[in-house]
Order: C-alpha cells, then structure tokens, then sequence
C-alpha cells in the first residue's frame, strides 16, 4: 500500500467491534471480573448497580460466548455463585480496548 | 503481563480495606494490650494477641462478606500479600523476641541512648510498617496510625508516661474509625437475601 492510500483513521474498524463486549452493562461486569480473579454474583451486583434480573440475563450472554464461567456451590448452606473471566474472555475485552483505542484516535469532538 | 494495577483493582483494593475491620481489630487489640499491662492479667494479655484472629475472620465471614459479596484478589497480588504480610509477621515478631530479650539484660550494647531507648526500635518500626502498608495500598489513614505509634514511643521515653497509657489512646482513636468505617460499610451495604440465580 501506498503511504498516501493508508487512511489516517479507523473508523471503519468500529463496523468489527465485538458487539457482546460492546454493551455497556456487559462491559462494565467484564471490567470489574477482570480486576479480580473471581467474584460472587453479590459482589458484582453491588459494584456494577444493575437489577438482579438483568445482571442474570447479561452474564448468560456473557457465559454462551465463552467469556465468562459461572460456578455454583452452597456455603453453609447458602448457594453462591461464583463468576469467573475465561481467558477467552481476557483475550477479548483486550482486543476490545485495542480497537477502541484505535477508534478514538482518529475522533476529536 | 503488565503488573501496574488498573483503577478498577485498585478501588476493589480500598473496598476490601474501606470496611473498618482491621482497624477495628488493631484498636480493640490495643485497648487489650493497655489493660493486660494495666491489670498484668495473662487472659488478657493471650487475648489481646489473638484478638486479631478471633475478630478479623468472623466479622469478613459472618458481615462483610454476605453484604458486599465474595471476592478474589488476582493470584499475583495475593501472593504479594501474603509474602508481605509474612514479612511483616518475622519482623515484628524478631523486634519482640530482641525487645524480650533486652528485657531480661541478655543483649548489651556499648550505644548508651540504645541501651537506655532500646523499645523506641520496635514503635518505630511498628510505624513503618503501617505507612509501608498505607503507601503501598494508598490508603492514607494508615500514614496517620504509623505517625501515631512513633509519636507514643517517643513521647514514653522522653516524658516518661506509662506504656498502657499511650495504648489506651492509640486504642481509644483507631477503634472509633473502625466502627465508623464499618458502620458506614454496614449503611452503604444493607443484608441481602440470595437466591438461587
């Protein structure tokens, strides 16, 4: 490619971002289980604020791509449910960054 | 990997510091300390030093963790924390055995101010170790607690007040900000029944 063909942006890139990522509920539970190794349903209800309801149907969407594990068990008799990134997952919301990162370059307001 | 914690670790960090237990622990285990010196009652003095472990544990297990939620630290800084917690434990438990031994007249040392000041060692290092422990952890009360154990062991040798004294304050300050840590940790996270989800 020529160096005057290359394109100074890369707005089109936004046409690729990974749309299960790219919800902001969504990210917001992957940002919050990638600073951690695991966390409890609880935990992540309590930091991201979302409903019970809707925490639940996002970490199945979450789960059926493979970004995340959800794991239950009964503590005391208690069930907890433990939700852990998968290295998929990661991989990803690291990708993810990236192409965001490369996006937002290209834009000033 | 990069090893620089992002934000959000680094606010899952205070959260886990921000519940007031172990200043609750460190304060009620002062107050014990003051009053096993005060009394010489050897209950007292066994309790204060397992106090940490008969509160810490408990209040995580049975209070913060069913309100906030169970929780793992990444494997790297777990590690980290342990290793530096196991420091801080040979350390201090080194300076006690050496203060002990001072004691008992079986370390002598030619230094006169050592000789006479010997114990301002051990504040000074228990106050290093929480403003390394607050440096590290950005937490800044802690910054506060290392000023004021250094404070008390300099002020007992130099104006010759009682120890138990200067622990009944240091205990009567840091256990206060413990229970109104927790209190507002307890306010900001009410019960929650959970369900099968």
């Amino acid at each position: 490619m020529k160096a005057k063909d290359k394109k100074l942006h890369d707005l089109p890139k936004l046409a690729e971002i990974d749309r299960v990522i790219h919800e902001p509920a969504r990210l917001m539970i992957l940002g919050y289980l990638s600073a951690v190794d695991g966390g409890e349903f609880l935990f992540l209800m309590n930091q991201t604020k979302l409903t019970r309801g809707n925490l639940s149907s996002h970490l199945s969407k979450l789960e059926e791509a493979g970004y995340v594990t959800i794991q239950k068990e009964f503590v005391n008799k208690i069930p907890r449910t433990l939700i852990k990134l998968t290295e998929r997952g990661r991989d990803a919301l690291g990708s993810y960054l990236a192409q965001m990162n490369s996006v937002f370059k290209g834009l000033a307001p | 990997m990069n090893s620089k914690p992002t934000s959000i670790e680094l606010e899952t960090r205070r959260i886990f510091y921000n519940d007031g237990v172990i200043d609750l622990c460190v304060g009620v285990g002062l107050l014990l300390s003051s009053l096993a010196l005060w009394l010489d009652l050897f209950l007292l003095k066994y309790l204060a030093g397992v106090s940490f472990i008969i509160i810490y544990f408990p209040l995580k297990k049975n209070v913060i963790y069913p309100r906030l939620g169970y929780f793992k630290f990444k494997k790297s800084y777990e590690r980290r924390l342990k290793a530096r917690f196991m420091i801080m434990v040979l350390v201090l438990s080194g300076l006690a055995m050496m203060v002990y031994l001072w004691d008992e007249g079986r370390i002598q040392v030619a230094n006169s101010f050592l000789e006479e000041y010997y114990r301002i060692i051990f504040g000074i290092c228990i106050g290093i170790a929480f403003a390394l422990w607050g440096y590290l952890e950005g937490i800044t009360r802690y910054h506060f607690y290392s000023g004021l154990v250094m404070m008390a062991y300099l002020h007992k040798y130099f104006f010759s007040t009682p120890l138990p004294i200067y622990l009944l304050i240091l205990g009567l300050i840091i256990t206060p900000i413990g229970v109104k840590l927790l209190k507002d940790f307890l306010l900001k996270y009410p019960p929650v029944m959970m369900e099968e989800v």
